[in-house]
């Protein structure tokens, strides 16, 4: 994995001096152990990516939860279903992880449980954006107010959600889904416009999948095209491109759109299913601005090695697509691979593909 | 008693008295005989006589005896009893001797009593003749003559080989003066008493002056270890200047304190005095590459550090390859790893105070030096004949270097330093008791690199720079009395900027700090047991922060986390002010018991704190922010024994009392909390000293340190409002350290010194006490130079450290949010990075470049090459983890010119 690189970089002098001197530098590698992993390479059960759809909604709204589940075979419908549950457990300030240790121990009050299979209906807690979000916790007679929660760097607030595996590599997965609940620190006249011109995060569409310049089709029963063992492949993924400007009438509800002028896209708000703009609050500035998301994309097979675990496009990068490379196995099999894109609102979408290798 | 007061013996005369009526009608009921003190009445004249009032004579004018020589010599002692006849006058008229003790004694006797002179006897109010017996006795009393000047003897020696030195002119202010001879031995004879400056100089040497009590009857012993500027063996010719240390009042009790000659020859310091450090005991072995200091198991922002009392922010640059003072320009550095005096507050960890070198006087000294990592060049003169000035700098080149041996992208990797200091001094010397000096010094940091990644989740960029300067004046005085004024006020800047971002999470803090400082003390030693120090201490720091982005970095001490890892994307930003200013009067005494043998001394330190910020809360919609300012006064109360059991051990103890002001980070009612108040440690501490040879000696000491009311991130799920840090965390450190010292000499210098430290924390009532993240059980570190003669030098250095505490990782979850597994971790700090031990090499020439000196060193660090693990990382889902390796066997080779 990259940071490793970094990492194993930051043991500063090793290779800071190792640039000097020309036989040390030789021995910096020395210094950057070698683990050996790929996050790509998928070798137990484990959960690739859930999706919420919708992406972002508010408390009590229903959301439909979705889980990419797979194992080193490449089986993804066969598996035993998954246990789903919301966490209830706040994240102690002190915690850097995303969740509270709580909603990976089991421990049952911790939770709301939310059903059994690949596939949950659930409905959004009314309480989420006060105990997730930016509104003030509830004080306990005689104490002063309760810190609310800090947004993510997109301005977001979500709600804990818990997947249990029947057991296998990975068998907790903590997700997150984003929930509304308007900006925090805001003026009164931002607050308003903030409520105008935010509209909920739209899951993103992987619109095409090539593998060497041959579309894979959306289809998962498509029998696996074949490959020559060790063969080199290049794979492309493309997403809608999501307008940089807004104009009324182009079918996406923009951060400088509502409803109150801008009735044709945003009546019933249209996103857009690549790097969505989106308003956001600067609290340093104390202004709305408008932002873009950025796009990652996570490479997965059951054999064979990617150039690059992961790659994407980053908020300042309108591409939509990105490349990458694999290396099929030197034994004949059959590879299954995924391939999951996200945007940076918690957005989830994913394609598989199949290849024979001979 | 003296010799001299042998020779002088003074005879005391018990005078007795008797009165024996010289009338027989007389009386002496009531009667006093008011005679010389001590006499003795051996006859009563008193009679009950009704009908006279009678008034004995009284002796107004004695006369003392001539000791008869030969007596006087044989110690003989007698008595003669002698009846006197006193005229109505009151002269003595008439001289009997009634009990001979020989013709001597006799005649001394008589010869004395005749020149009495009495009041004359009354009856009624009438002056009557009288006859009385008089006993005069002759004792032999030895007394100590009070000598008013005593003489002043003494040795001046090499500093480093302990070496005497010749014609080196001693001189007194009352123009009394001498010079060593060939064993640098020294005498100035009667010396009057009290107070007197001693001036060491000679050709080529700095002129310095110091402080002597003589007291009159008493010889002064004195020996003035000298430090050699350019000790070379066999270069006979070389010149040197002289250090004379006065002694200090209130010395710390525990302090490790290198002489610059001795630090820079240290293997893998690279020539610079002030990372001897490092290799003190009670000092923790930093991760490579972080340049922290760790005292005692307190957190490197506790331990603070003073250049000539003048409080800057970092010790060494960034990396911890460089410290921030030229080492021309340093004296010596002292590490007092806690239990210090009162003169020094506002931390709750140790101190490290570096003493600048005198300036030279005679004519232009300078450097020029340089390896792969720096250059640097110093350089002093004389402007006038009381006008000294001197400048240094120092740039490092280790970015370019890389660059242009063609690896420009390691620097968007890895953490190449670059970092610029200098320092700047005049001395104006109004003469030898007054100087003033204007300083000014520098130093700037800057990281910058920049890892992209295909994935921008991954793209990492780290940018921090630190910048800081302080401009001073100190003033010294030296009384006539003897006593020391030095006043030192001080300004200065300190810039910080951090910007991190992983992914597109930011970590955005910057700090701009406006430094005010006094520090005034006064020194005097009223009687010769006693020295008093009082002084005050007086800082005000105005500082201008903002911070942006997660709320968990940068890191703090006790976060459970692993290296590397992403921080929490929850973020926030604000903006603040804050002034934390302090007025704190000192005092502290000296007192010398028991010939000197015990010193106790207290000390009190009274800092009262006034806190602002100018946000009490986070700013919130149109609601305008509301400061608060806070105040509260920290007694210090503080003491410090020493006691010489013997002529070669030294008890010592030590206990007091210490505070911290909160920094001006944690006070955002964002990421901190604007209500912190003080931090309070305890320290206490008991060692003893041997000196084994005179050059070999041994430490012991160990401690005990109580913290409370550290700050700590809230580990509620919901904390208040503007508390993100609180004041509930507790801690405790305890240890022994160990060190035995050899001094140059001869051709060797070295010592070894072991630490074994425990350091704990609670962080709220009611927690589990952990390990400290910096806690390092053992530190052992072996340091030896010796000298091969005709320049050259080899040194060695081996350490071994415990490995740093962390805390293991027993599982890990996935989020999928985010695409990456999250470590599950175990119990906090209950696991340990392997031990770390490696061996470091220097070999230096010294030699002559026509009449400078010259310098090449190659110091060559793990000469082993042994793995040593310096941090723990873990594969993408935390199930195997493998250990980042530090330094390879690495050679840095050195250059140093002197002129």
């Amino acid at each position: 994995m990259d940071v490793l690189r970094l990492v194993a970089a930051r043991a500063a002098g090793c290779a800071a001096f190792a640039g000097v001197v020309a036989a040390a530098f030789s021995t910096a590698g020395g210094c950057k152990p070698d683990l050996d992993q790929r996050a790509s390479r998928i070798s137990g059960t484990r959960v690739l990516a859930v999706r919420g759809e919708p992406a972002e909604a508010e408390p009590r709204d229903p959301v439909t939860f979705t889980a990419l589940v797979v194992d080193a075979d490449g089986r993804a419908d066969t598996l035993p279903p998954p246990t789903w549950a919301f966490c209830t457990a706040r994240k102690p300030l002190a915690e850097l992880g995303p969740v509270s240790p709580a909603c990976f121990s089991h421990s049952p009050d911790a939770f709301v449980g939310l059903g059994v299979g690949a596939r949950v209906d659930a409905v959004l807690p009314a309480s989420a954006c006060r105990d997730f979000g930016p509104e003030v916790p509830t004080a306990k007679p005689g104490e002063p107010y309760g810190r609310p929660v800090d947004p993510d760097p997109t301005g977001g607030y979500y709600q804990p959600l818990t997947v249990f595996l029947g057991g296998g590599d990975g068998d907790v997965s903590v997700d997150t889904t984003r929930i509304s609940c308007g900006v925090a620190g805001a003026s009164s006249d931002d607050v308003i416009v903030f409520r105008q011109r935010y509209h909920g995060n739209q899951n993103p569409r992987v619109d095409i999948l090539q593998i060497d310049g041959a579309d894979v089709p959306a289809d998962p029963t498509t029998p696996p095209r074949a490959v020559a063992r060790g063969a080199h492949l290049t794979f492309h993924v493309a997403w809608p491109a999501c307008p940089a400007i807004d104009a009324c009438g182009d079918g996406v509800c923009g951060p400088d759109e509502s409803r109150l002028d801008c009735a044709a896209d945003c009546a019933i708000p249209t996103g857009c299913a690549g790097a969505e703009r989106y308003l956001y609050f600067d609290a340093e500035a104390r202004q709305l601005v408008a932002r873009r998301e950025s796009m990652r994309v996570s490479w997965f097979a059951t054999a064979g090695t990617f150039d690059r675990d992961r790659t994407g496009r980053s908020s300042d990068e309108t591409e939509p697509s990105s490349d990458d490379a694999w290396d099929a196995p030197a034994e004949a099999m059959t590879v299954r691979g995924w391939v999951v894109l996200r945007d940076d609102r918690g957005g989830v979408a994913w394609r598989s593909f199949a290849l024979d290798v001979r | 008693m003296t010799a001299t007061a042998a020779r002088r013996f003074e005879s005391s005369v018990v005078v007795a008295l008797a009165i024996v009526a010289f009338a027989p009608r007389a009386s002496a009921q009531g009667a006093t005989s008011d005679t010389q003190p001590g006499a003795q009445r051996i006859g009563d004249p008193t009679q009950n006589v009704s009908t006279r009032t009678i008034k004995p004579p009284r002796l107004v004018k004695f006369v003392e005896a001539d000791y008869p020589p030969a007596e006087k010599e044989a110690g003989t002692e007698a008595h003669v009893v002698l009846t006197l006849g006193i005229s109505d006058a009151g002269a003595v008229i008439a001289v009997v001797v009634q009990e001979t003790a020989g013709p001597a004694f006799d005649a001394a006797a008589v010869a004395a009593a005749r020149q009495f002179l009495f009041e004359p006897a009354e009856v009624n109010g009438k002056r009557i003749p009288v006859k009385i017996t008089y006993r005069y006795d002759f004792v032999v009393k030895q007394e100590v003559i009070k000598r008013t000047n005593s003489d002043f003897e003494g040795t001046v020696r090499d500093r480093a080989s302990k070496k005497p030195i010749a014609g080196v002119k001693i001189k007194l202010e009352t123009g009394q003066e001498t010079t060593t001879d060939a064993q640098g031995h020294f005498l100035i004879p009667a010396v009057e008493s009290g107070d007197h400056t001693v001036t060491l100089s000679g050709e080529g040497l700095t002129q310095v002056g110091t402080k002597e009590t003589f007291e009159g009857g008493k010889k002064l012993d004195a020996t003035y270890d000298v430090e050699l500027k350019a000790n070379v063996p066999g270069e006979d010719d070389s010149d040197f200047e002289i250090v004379v240390t006065a002694p200090r009042i209130g010395k710390q009790v525990v302090s490790t304190e290198i002489p610059a000659e001795q630090g820079r020859r240290v293997p893998g310091t690279q020539g610079d005095v002030l990372k001897v450090v490092e290799n003190l005991p009670g000092v923790a072995r930093s991760a490579v590459g972080s340049g922290q200091l760790v005292v005692w198991g307190a957190a490197p922002e506790d331990t603070q550090v003073f250049v000539e009392g003048i409080r800057i922010p970092r010790l060494y640059h960034d990396g911890g390859y460089r410290s921030v003072i030229h080492s021309d320009f340093v004296r010596s550095v002292e590490l007092v790893p806690g239990g210090y005096g009162a003169a020094y507050g506002r931390g709750i960890g140790g101190l490290v105070t570096v003493q600048l070198r005198p300036i030279a006087q005679d004519r232009v000294h300078g450097s020029v030096s340089a390896d792969v990592i720096d250059a640097s060049a110093s350089v002093s003169t004389p402007i006038t004949d009381k006008l000294y000035a001197a400048v240094a700098f120092r740039r490092s080149h280790l970015d370019s270097l890389v660059k242009a041996v063609g690896q420009a992208d390691v620097a968007d990797v890895v953490p190449l330093p670059r970092y610029m200091d200098g320092q700047a001094r005049v001395v104006y010397l109004f003469d030898t008791n007054e100087t003033l000096e204007l300083g000014g010094l520098f130093s700037t940091d800057a990281i910058d690199r920049t890892l992209v990644e295909p994935d921008p989740a991954e793209t990492k960029k780290d940018s921090r720079s630190l910048r800081f300067g302080r401009i001073y004046a100190r003033y010294e005085k030296k009384l006539k009395n003897g006593d020391t004024v030095v006043l030192i006020p001080s300004i200065g800047q300190n810039a910080s900027r951090i910007t991190d971002r992983f992914g597109s999470t930011p970590t955005e803090l910057t700090a701009d700090v406006d430094v005010l400082g006094f520090r005034g003390t006064y020194r005097s030693q009223p009687e010769k047991w006693l020295g008093v120090s009082f002084g005050v201490d007086v800082d005000v720091t105005s500082s201008r922060l903002r911070r942006a982005g997660s709320v968990s970095t940068p890191p703090r001490e006790g976060d459970v986390r692993v290296f590397g890892q992403a921080p929490s994307d929850q973020v926030n930003v604000d903006t603040w002010r804050t002034t934390v200013s302090s007025l704190a009067p000192f005092a502290e005494a000296d007192i010398g018991l028991f010939d000197d043998r015990l010193h106790i001394v207290p000390g009190l330190r009274v800092e009262p704190y006034l806190v602002s910020v100018d946000k009490a809360t986070p700013v919130s919609g149109d609601v305008p922010p509301v400061g608060l300012t806070s105040q509260d006064t920290a007694l210090e109360p503080r003491i410090a024994l020493r006691y010489q059991v013997s002529a070669r051990m030294l008890a010592k103890a030590a206990f007091g009392l210490y505070h911290q002001p909160p920094a001006g980070e944690d006070l955002s009612a964002v990421f901190g909390n604007p209500k912190l108040g003080l931090e309070k440690a305890r320290h206490s501490l008991v060692g003893t000293a041997v000196k084994l040879t005179d050059s070999l000696t041994s430490e012991v000491t160990a401690f005990y340190s109580v913290s409370s009311d550290l700050v700590a991130r809230s580990t509620a799920a919901t904390p208040l409002l503007a508390e993100a840090l609180v004041q509930q965390g507790t801690g405790r450190s305890f240890g022994a350290q160990f060190l035995l010292r050899q001094e140059q000499a001869g051709r060797f210098f070295g010592w070894v010194s072991y630490s074994i430290i425990r350091s704990l924390r609670q962080d709220s009532p009611g927690a589990d006490e952990r390990v400290f993240d910096y806690d390092q059980s053992h530190v052992f570190t072996a340091v030896g130079s010796y000298d091969l003669g005709h320049g050259f030098e080899v040194g060695a250095r081996g350490r071994y450290a415990t490995g740093f505490p962390r805390t293991p990782v027993i599982g890990s979850f996935y989020s999928p949010r985010t695409d990456r597994f999250e470590p599950i971790f175990g119990e906090r700090n209950s696991a340990r990075i392997p031990a770390f031990w490696q061996i470091d090499l220097r070999a230096a020439k010294r030699f002559k470049l026509g009449r400078t000196d010259a310098e090449v060193y190659l110091d060559v660090q793990n000469v082993t090459n042994h793995a040593n693990a310096e941090e723990i990382v873990y594969s993408f889902d935390y199930r195997k983890k493998a250990y980042i390796t530090g330094l390879p066997t690495l050679p840095v080779l050195g250059f140093k010119w002197t002129f």
